[in-house]
């Protein structure tokens, strides 16, 4: 079988940043570092030596408590960060689904926001034409897709983001924590969605918090805990580990 | 030069994506208002005709159809002033493209020029027929107009990649530029002719590509003449080595970026 993502030793670290976010020239002026372009000397491992490989057709789920490092390495997955050090793969197109935000812009509409989207997943013009009825009827929104997304309730701005992400086709689909987005019907068609998603031989990456989920629905998993990898392997014994381990409390 | 390529790569791999945001850029500017696109004509109309009022008729500055003078100038500074400002601000301005999607955002400087040089190019037709009404004569070299428009893109490009990127990490860039740009504006002979100046500052106002580019500007439109070719192939030159090293520093800082908006 072949491996769809593969990680070696990825570590991440980010540059501590102070409260007011950047460096003021008084700052730089003070400690010297006006040609820093305020690099602080801190730094917070978010990851560290992550390896591990998600073969096609898998589902992989990441848990881990708050501050774990799970967004970290959706984003990595998704290029959108580049790992401090270590080696990332990925094979196919990546869609992901990372926040609220999900790089649509507020002041256009629904439609609008679709074509952008698909041409930056480097879809065709003619492609999204063809998909974008689709996109709109999966997610509920014929009324509102022409009216701009700064009108939409959050609930309507990830139904649409979710039509997206799936709708384009992707091989490997990351996900972060969303599936709890929108109402009972709308939560229900997305898994529906997604299990029909690993039926055609895609790869998805959960993160969630929602353990029943994982050990249900995840063929894998992987337990994150202060940027380390604590556990991988079968979902009900990473779960258990992480019961065992971040649940009560304890310093492993 | 590896990182030149990959960018160059990337804008022509996402050209309609550049195409639709830069429309949809023009759009949105005047999104809501009564006159909507008309006042990107009226803006250089109503400051053409302050000026002229100031300087032909308060300071009787001797310059023959002097509104067209300052107009053929005019127009293409907005652009540049236009494409300045939006740039610095164009990764700062789009965080949740770089941040939260899996986005191009190497394309992102080429929109706001882009977007700014459509409303240039939409005011075209209001400088033709100020060129008909003060009979201005004019000729072929109107067909050199894409080239100068060319060089300005490029050299517009090179300097809104480095604004942009760094405006990152440094904010008080855009109101450095903001100043710097009010500075330039009057440094560059736009509301007057280089030649009423001393000639030993002339050397002084040429270091600036925007002098060439405006000149060029203005061959076309006003002196029925061709662009001064040998100074216009040094400031595409000097676009082009802008561009090359600022697609390094982008690439350099591109996956930083997500992490400093």
């Amino acid at each position: 079988m072949n491996d769809a993502i593969v990680l070696e030793h990825v570590s991440k670290s980010f540059r501590r940043m102070m409260v007011s976010g950047r460096t003021t020239f008084k700052d730089a002026i003070l400690k010297g570092q006006i040609f820093q372009m305020g690099r602080s000397a801190g730094y917070v491992e978010a990851l560290k030596d992550i390896s591990f490989s998600v073969s096609e057709a898998m589902v992989l789920g990441v848990i881990g408590p708050n501050g774990a490092g799970k967004s970290t390495l959706l984003r990595i997955l998704a290029g959108i960060y580049r790992p401090t050090s270590g080696q990332v793969k990925t094979r196919g197109r990546v869609s992901a689904l990372l926040s609220l935000g999900l790089g649509f812009h507020p002041e256009f509409s629904g439609r609008e926001n679709i074509l952008i989207s698909g041409l930056a997943m480097g879809l065709t013009r003619k492609h999204i034409a063809d998909i974008s009825e689709d996109i709109i009827r999966f997610a509920e929104l014929e009324e509102f897709i022409d009216a701009p997304m700064r009108t939409y309730s959050s609930g309507m701005y990830m139904r649409l983001a979710f039509s997206v992400a799936v709708n384009i086709n992707p091989d490997i689909l990351l996900v972060d924590e969303v599936l709890a987005v929108g109402d009972a019907s709308f939560a229900q068609k997305s898994r529906a969605r997604m299990e029909e998603f690993k039926s055609r031989g895609k790869t998805i990456v959960l993160a969630t918090h929602d353990l029943a989920t994982v050990e249900n629905w995840c063929q894998q998993a992987i337990f994150l805990h202060g940027g380390q990898m604590y556990a991988l392997g079968k979902p009900k014994e990473v779960v258990a580990r992480y019961r065992e381990i971040a649940l009560a409390g304890k310093s492993p | 030069m590896a990182s030149f390529i990959h960018l160059l790569k990337t804008i022509e791999q996402h050209r309609w994506l550049v195409f639709e945001l830069a429309k949809r850029e023009v759009k949105l500017r005047y999104r809501g208002t009564w006159l909507g696109f008309f006042w990107s004509l009226l803006n250089p109309l109503i400051m053409t005709v302050v000026y002229t009022l100031v300087f032909v008729f308060f300071l009787r500055v001797s310059i023959p159809y002097y509104s067209v003078f300052l107009f053929c100038a005019l127009l293409p500074w907005n652009w540049f002033n236009e494409a300045v400002v939006s740039g610095t601000d164009c990764f700062t301005g789009r965080a949740n493209f770089v941040r939260d999607a899996i986005f191009p955002s190497g394309i992102l400087p080429v929109v706001s020029i882009g977007a700014s040089m459509m409303n240039y190019v939409f005011s075209l037709p209001i400088l033709l027929i100020a060129l008909l009404t003060f009979r201005v004569p004019f000729g072929w070299s109107l067909l050199t107009l894409p080239l100068v428009i060319a060089v300005q893109f490029l050299f517009t490009t090179g300097i809104v990649f480095f604004l942009g990127t760094f405006n990152v990490f440094f904010r008080d860039l855009r109101y450095i530029v903001q100043n710097l740009l009010m500075a330039l504006f009057f440094l560059t002979p736009i509301m007057y002719d280089l030649n009423t100046i001393p000639a030993r500052f002339h050397f002084l106002l040429k270091l600036n590509p925007m002098e060439h580019i405006i000149n060029d500007y203005r061959c076309i439109f006003y002196y029925n003449n061709w662009p001064d070719w040998p100074d216009t192939g040094i400031v595409l030159a000097i676009s082009l080595a802008l561009i090359i090293l600022a697609s390094w520093a982008f690439e350099n800082y591109r996956e930083s970026l997500a992490e400093y908006l």
